[in-house]
């Protein structure tokens, strides 16, 4: 899958998180009995995995609603097992979970689950506009068939990703950025209070991505949660509000501008991390980019917190 | 004109042009979600499994659709539940099951004393055999299966595309699975006097790989899928009246023909498409 790490860095320069150091978590420092009561997710001291082998172990943090998180971590750090906890797909090991206030899984109708595109069969004989009506599907009785209020959504959801005119398209002539567009709109078109979105956002163009984390942002400003695990860091720093840092445990928790720093980020990538000149660093993970182009996955440490491309 | 109303005035033939046809309208239905799934060899492993139920039902003399529908229904379940389990691989659960429960069926057959003709033909089919009792009884299990299917339309397709996000918004995904497994079950007891046990796969497989060959939208698949069972089952039938052969392995034979033109000349694998792309590129 992964290309050969062609940058990587020699492993002598990397800067190493000083041990006993206090990365940065933000939940550790708020109340649990007031971060359970007004969080859309909240997970304590959770172990998961598939069959004996751990993946995750002792997950602890809470996320409010309204909240546009990112979940980075490199492959295999246990990102997507997460979204699968959280969505009640997995049933943890131990520890306590709640989604929406339930148990995971009790409220499944307000969640919408985005797969990453590739466990996606292209080759299924379905339209976009089949795709997105799933969407609607959970919101539908047994035996009931889409009504004129599910085509309505469907009509709006595809309007708001810019797919108005691919509604008949067989799904697997689309390109890379329009798949990841039709199956954020199946998630809109739910109407969720949660978005589990697996990398909404990898392989797609820079335009593409802009117009998706518009579409998110504007979500979480109507109160909406979102929580997408991604591999651009560098979108991870304009545009999430949070970041839960994971390497099968959380790293770092907290605002963004906190979390990707050198210490955090030398510690989730390990020697994929590459340090450049004046301060800079780049990751080499993202396995979709043979080369880093320059300013696409290399974060300023030293920038203005908060500033916006 | 005669030698296709002829056979319409014998009782017999219509019995067994009546399940043909029911035979292939359910096959194609949930031969789709078979074919999308990529399941084939469930269906086989599922079909061979019938056999023991088949003898079972014949000495316990119980209704051979009791026999083998318990044991297809009890197999498809078993390997349901392994699968989940997921301490051995779902095709080496399958290949176990597929000898074990064929062979059990072998070995219950010979315990049977003297030769015995219905069972051969549940093996390779004889639907010109069937009796009215057994065709109502293959009706109304078919329509069982349709019903099924309509009223969990968008169940199984939401869970046949993306399991994980249908499972992610409510559906019981493990329960689909199971319902799912136990329609194929049931279908492939419909079908086995038609066809039998051994070719039974091809109804369930060949119809909706055909359809999926011509178009790209999963009603269309179905409806085109129907449209093949059926018209296979017709013409399969007829021609083994006209040429006095087995008529399962003739349907079986019709079914391969449509699907092997439809990969000729369908509009994405077909020669005649690929010339014609050819063709265009170099004008």
């Amino acid at each position: 899958m992964e290309p050969p790490n062609q940058h990587r860095a020699d492993p002598e320069p990397a800067v190493s998180a000083e041990p006993g150091r206090r990365l940065p978590d933000v939940s550790a420092a708020v109340d649990p009995g007031h971060a359970r009561a007004h969080a859309d997710v909240w997970l304590a001291d959770v172990t998961a995995g598939y069959e004996e082998r751990p993946v995750l172990t002792g997950v602890s943090f809470a996320v409010e609603p309204g909240t546009l998180l990112a979940v980075v971590g490199p492959n295999g750090s246990g990102k997507s097992t997460l979204l699968k906890i959280i969505a009640g797909l997995l049933r943890p090991w131990s520890g306590r979970i709640e989604t929406l206030g339930h148990p995971p899984g009790q409220q499944a109708r307000r969640i919408a689950y985005v797969p990453q595109a590739e466990l996606v069969d292209w080759g299924f004989p379905v339209t976009v506009g089949d795709v997105v009506m799933m969407g609607r599907y959970p919101r539908l009785g047994p035996l009931r068939r889409p009504g004129p209020d599910d085509r309505r959504a469907v009509v709006e959801a595809l309007r708001m990703v810019g797919m108005s005119h691919h509604s008949g398209t067989q799904i697997g002539r689309l390109s890379g950025g329009q798949r990841r567009r039709v199956f954020l709109a199946r998630a809109i078109a739910g109407q969720p209070d949660l978005y589990l979105l697996d990398e909404p956002v990898t392989g797609i163009d820079a335009t593409t991505e802009a117009e998706l984390m518009d579409i998110l942002e504007g979500e979480t400003r109507r109160g909406r949660t979102v929580i997408a695990t991604t591999h651009d860091l560098v979108g991870v720093a304009d545009r999430f509000q949070r970041v839960l840092a994971i390497n099968r445990r959380v790293i770092a928790y907290g605002p963004a501008s906190l979390v990707l720093d050198r210490e955090v980020l030398a510690e989730i990538y390990g020697s994929h991390l590459l340090l450049l000149e004046g301060g800079r660093v780049a990751v080499d993970d993202a396995h979709h980019h043979d080369e880093a182009a320059p300013g696409e996955v290399h974060f300023h440490d030293d920038r203005p917190r908060g500033a916006r491309r | 004109m005669d030698a296709i109303l002829e056979p319409l005035g014998l009782a017999f033939f219509v019995r067994a042009l009546v399940a043909s046809a029911m035979v292939g309208v359910v096959c194609a239905v949930v031969g789709t979600y078979v074919v999308l799934r990529g399941i084939a060899f469930m269906g086989d492993a599922i079909s061979h499994a019938a056999f023991p139920g088949l003898v079972a039902a014949y000495l316990l003399q119980v209704p051979f659709y009791l026999g083998a529908g318990v044991a297809a229904v009890a197999t498809a379940v078993g390997i349901g539940w392994v699968t989940r389990r997921a301490r051995i691989r779902q095709e080496t659960a399958i290949g176990v099951l597929f000898a074990g429960t064929f062979a059990l069926g072998i070995f219950l057959f010979s315990t049977i004393e003297g030769y015995v003709a219905d069972l051969f033909s549940f093996l390779f089919g004889n639907v010109l055999a069937i009796s009215a009792t057994d065709l109502v009884a293959l009706l109304l299990l078919g329509a069982v299966v349709l019903a099924t299917v309509a009223g969990l339309w968008k169940e199984l397709l939401f869970a046949t595309f993306d399991p994980l996000g249908a499972g992610a918004s409510g559906f019981r995904v493990d329960w689909l699975e199971y319902v799912f497994l136990g329609l194929v079950a049931l279908t492939i007891v419909v079908s086995l006097q038609a066809v039998g046990i051994i070719l039974v796969v091809a109804m369930l497989v060949t119809p909706a790989a055909t359809a999926q060959l011509l178009t790209l939208r999963f009603g269309r698949m179905m409806s085109l899928a129907i449209l093949v069972g059926i018209g296979s089952a017709i013409v399969g039938l007829y021609l083994s009246y006209w040429l006095d052969v087995a008529s399962g392995a003739t349907i079986v034979l019709v079914q391969t023909a449509a699907f092997l033109a439809a990969l000729g000349l369908g509009p994405r694998t077909g020669l005649v498409a690929r010339l014609r792309r050819n063709g265009g590129a170099g004008a």
